[in-house]
């Protein structure tokens, strides 16, 4: 608990958060990786005459848990939807984590919508080889089998998805996102849409279509973790200590459990921190962290097959890695609302709810804290639309927030409640011909009650 | 002028493009590889990331052979990747055999070599050797390349994906990356399109040979855990499938057997993928997604079977990884100089431009064939090279064994090398240097 006063009040300071960061304020503190194209952008002329792969209602760019929350939520107001996805499968961090636990998948033990729990229950109808539950709010999935149920989950609603499709740039009229251009093996496309959501955890369609933007790059980003999945293997303790010397990448810290009921492990540590403090959306920081996290799991096995103590240890084998690094933390909307940390221990209520978050705080280094004074706080739908562009609803880990919120609840289910609301609020305004920022959010609200979403809690203890 | 009458084309097709591709929308993607405007398209505000002799797209065997060659020549070299890790199609195998890495289990050149080394350097986890096939832990094989490549010294990106190419007077000079940070342009002197389909040469509207070929089976590899690799036999999931086909539709109609990863204790299937599901064109993103999502399916299937099959060996099986994505054996090729054909490799043909060989097992004996040099060069823009599974043949003639595809890299890498230092387009580049550069390399 000291150590995380202490904390705080360092990352308080370092990040210069005032009370009551006034909406659409400049954030003070804020490390601009680079300068945001905050000017109108001129697409290149040539993207009128690019081939248009799509012309839909709502485009959601991005396929992890705020993407499939989104896709679900819109689709299932009946409006043309696309979800998609750079990875030729759905999932996001939850299938780069390889069996990573799905925190606050039922926060004190009631389901946060239908939608989401109708997700659960086609995992849950795979038996014990899809998943089983950590506690009565974390899943802890084979994601094998959550890729596949996605896909089951889309096609339930008629929302539509193309995978190994990249979201390359913005396509911007007036200020207005009109849809994005993607990267194909035929070439560049087009897709226009009516409303874009950004779910690409990384504010990527924010950015490209010069959308204020911002990264908290003090030194202290969260860290980003490699996924990987072991054979006979228990943990470390010992094994890791004497291998140090030999394997220099090995982590400090580690979580180790069994995926659903199968005879394989995941792992989960504090990654990249043995790399320094590590940008995700630099090029090469990010290519460093890619390649010595790949190496950093070679070592782990090695290390453990090596130093290990027990049969079982030495022989611990590698049958699985994430398909890239998962981040905490990295660049995200400078929205007309900021989240800060007094949000989090008032457990704000705020009148635009669309979701909320709750669970605790993961900040580097040095692991995970649950603070005493966290409270289920409000994601207010301001802090889901860029403050200049239009046309563009973000959702996810990169709606504006600052450091400590962030990195507070960015849980799992959390991220499926806030993209369910964001696609609901994009098929809203796709229906009505409205932009979003125009739309009333009382009747994305409605929606979301009759699917039975607790928008108002009353009790905002974040114990059950 | 050549030149002026594609420009004249290629302006008839934009115009044309815009309204008439709407259409295609999602119900079948009816684009028009001719109507891409890619080409047309101006850069020139483009943030520059890099300036470089040579760059290599794609960081496969192919790029890999080529930008370890490139490098050592001493060039400025830049490889970008798409995915968060090298090795291409030997990595989304999850432990298929890279072939003819050894033909005749003998050592092929100094930059195969290079990457063995540091692939059995790391462990005998790593890698087993069986003949002229390395059978790879893939997730070793990732942190092996990387490995090689920082032992040359050569930059690298991952996570960047080529998304056009830049031309001038039918010359590529860049390649445009999608990034995290918007599109970016790396110019280059020689581009080396090892992305194993022709991609940028194709962007840069290279003549592509795609059409001539009927759409071969996709199929996604799975990694299986908790069953005796060595007890399963072939036989036995044949029939697991076979009493299962009708509570699980997608089940592929061979399969090729559970097969041990490298030596470990865990195994990979392959299997005849899409084979059943019609023809689905790998380019088409419409049409490629939905074979990644099939296949996904599929391999979930696979699983249930062999749980449920009678085989007690089987029953307590679990998936425990799917691959990156599906393998394409028969992806689109540049149409080159020269087009390597079935007869070709039927008769063993040698060519006075004969850069790498093209090795297979036929009926269990090894057959080789020249690739002359003129595969790798498009027959109709300039500034490239094509290495691996994209170059010039036809579709009895394509190979893409990981030693090949590396074999042509190397070669192409050398030749880049060359090109730059000379101040020359690849396309005038003298083929018997190469082949005495590359007989340094301990290149057969």
């Amino acid at each position: 608990m000291n150590e995380l006063n202490h904390s705080r009040r360092r990352l308080l300071k370092q990040t210069g958060l005032g009370v009551g960061l006034a909406a659409a304020a400049p954030l003070a503190g804020a490390t601009m990786l680079m300068p945001s194209k905050v000017e109108a952008v001129t697409p290149p002329q040539h993207y009128a005459l690019l081939p248009v792969l799509d012309e839909v209602d709502v485009l959601i760019c991005g396929g992890g848990a705020a993407g499939i929350g989104a896709g679900l939520g819109a689709a299932q107001q009946g409006v043309k939807t696309l979800v998609i996805e750079n990875c030729t499968f759905f999932g996001g961090v939850i299938s780069w984590m390889v069996g990573m636990e799905m925190n606050q998948m039922r926060p004190k033990g009631k389901g946060r919508s239908d939608t989401i729990e109708a997700l659960i229950n086609r995992m849950e109808s795979y038996g014990d080889q899809a998943m089983k539950w950590r506690n009565s709010n974390s899943i802890i999935p084979n994601v094998e089998y959550f890729k596949v149920v996605v896909l089951e989950c889309f096609d339930a609603v008629n929302c539509n998805y193309l995978v190994g499709v990249r979201a390359a740039d913005a396509i911007v009229e007036n200020n207005v996102v009109k849809g994005v251009v993607v990267a194909t093996k035929r070439g560049l496309m087009r897709i226009n849409a009516q409303a874009v959501v950004d779910c690409t955890g990384d504010a990527d369609i924010a950015h490209y279509a010069g959308a204020e933007t911002f990264i908290y790059n003090e030194g202290n980003l969260g860290a980003m973790t490699l996924g990987s999945n072991y054979n006979h293997w228990q943990k470390p303790s010992g094994a890791f200590k004497k291998g140090r010397d030999k394997y220099p990448l090995l982590p400090k810290t580690m979580i180790i459990r069994q995926v659903a009921k199968c005879e394989f492990s995941f792992y989960n540590n504090e990654g990249s921190l043995v790399l320094g403090n590590m940008n995700p959306v630099d090029l090469k920081q990010r290519t460093r962290t890619e390649t010595q996290l790949s190496r950093q799991l070679v070592q782990n096995v090695l290390a453990m097959r090596e130093f290990g103590d027990t049969e079982e240890q030495k022989n611990a084998e590698l049958v699985g890695a994430g398909q890239q690094v998962s981040a905490r933390e990295s660049r995200r909307l400078h929205g007309e609302y900021t989240l800060t940390i007094d949000d989090i221990e008032e457990g704000t209520a705020q009148p635009d709810t669309v979701a909320w978050r709750t669970g605790g705080i993961d900040v580097g280094p040095g692991g995970l804290y649950k603070p005493e004074g966290m409270r289920i706080f409000d994601i207010p739908y301001r802090s889901l639309l860029p403050i200049k562009v239009d046309g563009l609803i973000v959702a996810g880990r990169c709606i504006s927030a600052d450091h400590i919120p962030e990195l507070s609840g960015k849980s799992i289910g959390n991220q499926f409640a806030a993209g369910q609301g964001a696609g609901t609020a994009a098929a809203v305004a796709a229906k009505q011909g409205l932009l979003p920022r125009k739309i009333d959010i009382g009747e994305v609200q409605a929606i979301l009650k009759k699917d039975n979403v607790d928008l108002f809690p009353t009790n905002r203890s974040t114990r059950a | 002028m050549m030149s002026d009458k594609k420009a004249i084309n290629r302006r008839y097709f934009l115009a044309g493009s815009g309204a008439a591709l709407v259409a295609g929308s999602l119900t079948g993607c009816q684009v028009n590889e001719e109507a891409s405007p890619t080409s047309s398209a101006n850069y020139d505000s483009t943030p520059v990331l890099d300036t470089v002799d040579v760059l290599v797209v794609g960081g496969g065997p192919a790029g890999i052979g080529a930008a370890l060659a490139a490098k050592r020549q001493g060039v400025k070299c830049l490889v970008v990747e798409s995915y968060s890790f090298f090795g291409g199609s030997a990595v989304w195998g999850l432990g298929k055999p890279m072939e003819q890495m050894r033909p005749g289990s003998k050592p092929r050149s100094a930059i195969h070599e290079l990457l063995l080394k540091h692939l059995t350097d790391l462990s005998s986890q790593a890698a087993r050797i069986e003949n002229h096939s390395v059978y790879p832990n893939v997730h070793f094989l990732k942190a092996a390349i990387v490995d090689a490549l920082d032992e040359v010294e050569c930059p690298y990106y991952v996570h960047v994906q080529a998304a056009d190419a830049v031309v001038e007077d039918n010359r590529i000079t860049g390649v445009i990356l999608a990034t995290k940070q918007g599109l970016m342009r790396v110019s280059a002197k020689v581009v080396l399109d090892c992305t194993g389909d022709a991609s940028i040469a194709s962007f840069a509207r290279a003549s592509t040979l795609s059409e001539d070929s009927p759409s071969a089976p996709l199929s996604l590899t799975a990694a299986y855990i908790d069953v005796d690799v060595s007890s399963v036999k072939t036989g036995d999931i044949t029939s697991a499938f076979d009493s299962a086909r009708q509570k699980y539709p997608l089940l592929p109609k061979t399969v090729h057997g559970l097969k041990q990863v490298s030596n470990c204790s865990f195994g990979y299937m392959d299997h005849s993928g899409t084979s059943g599901f019609g023809s689905l064109d790998p380019l088409d993103p419409v049409q490629r997604s939905q074979a990644e999502c099939k296949s996904r399916r599929q391999v979930l299937q696979m699983e249930h079977a062999m749980r449920e099959s009678s085989t007690t060996a089987l029953q307590d099986i679990d998936i425990c990884e799917g691959a990156s994505q599906v393998c394409v054996p028969l992806p689109r090729r540049v149409k080159g100089l020269y087009t390597l054909t079935g007869q070709d490799v039927a008769k063993g043909a040698d060519f006075p431009d004969t850069i790498a060989l093209r090795y297979e097992m036929v009926n269990n004996a090894l057959v080789s064939c020249g690739v002359p040099y003129r595969t790798m060069v498009p027959e109709d823009v300039d500034g490239i090279l094509i290495a691996g599974s994209g170059i010039s043949a036809d579709s009895s003639a394509v190979s893409t064994a990981a030693g090949n595809c590396m074999a042509t890299g190397h070669a192409a890498g050398l030749a880049a090398a060359m090109s730059v230092r000379q101040g020359i387009m690849p396309r005038d580049l003298d083929a018997a240097k190469l082949q005495e550069a590359l007989r340094k390399n301990d290149a057969t």
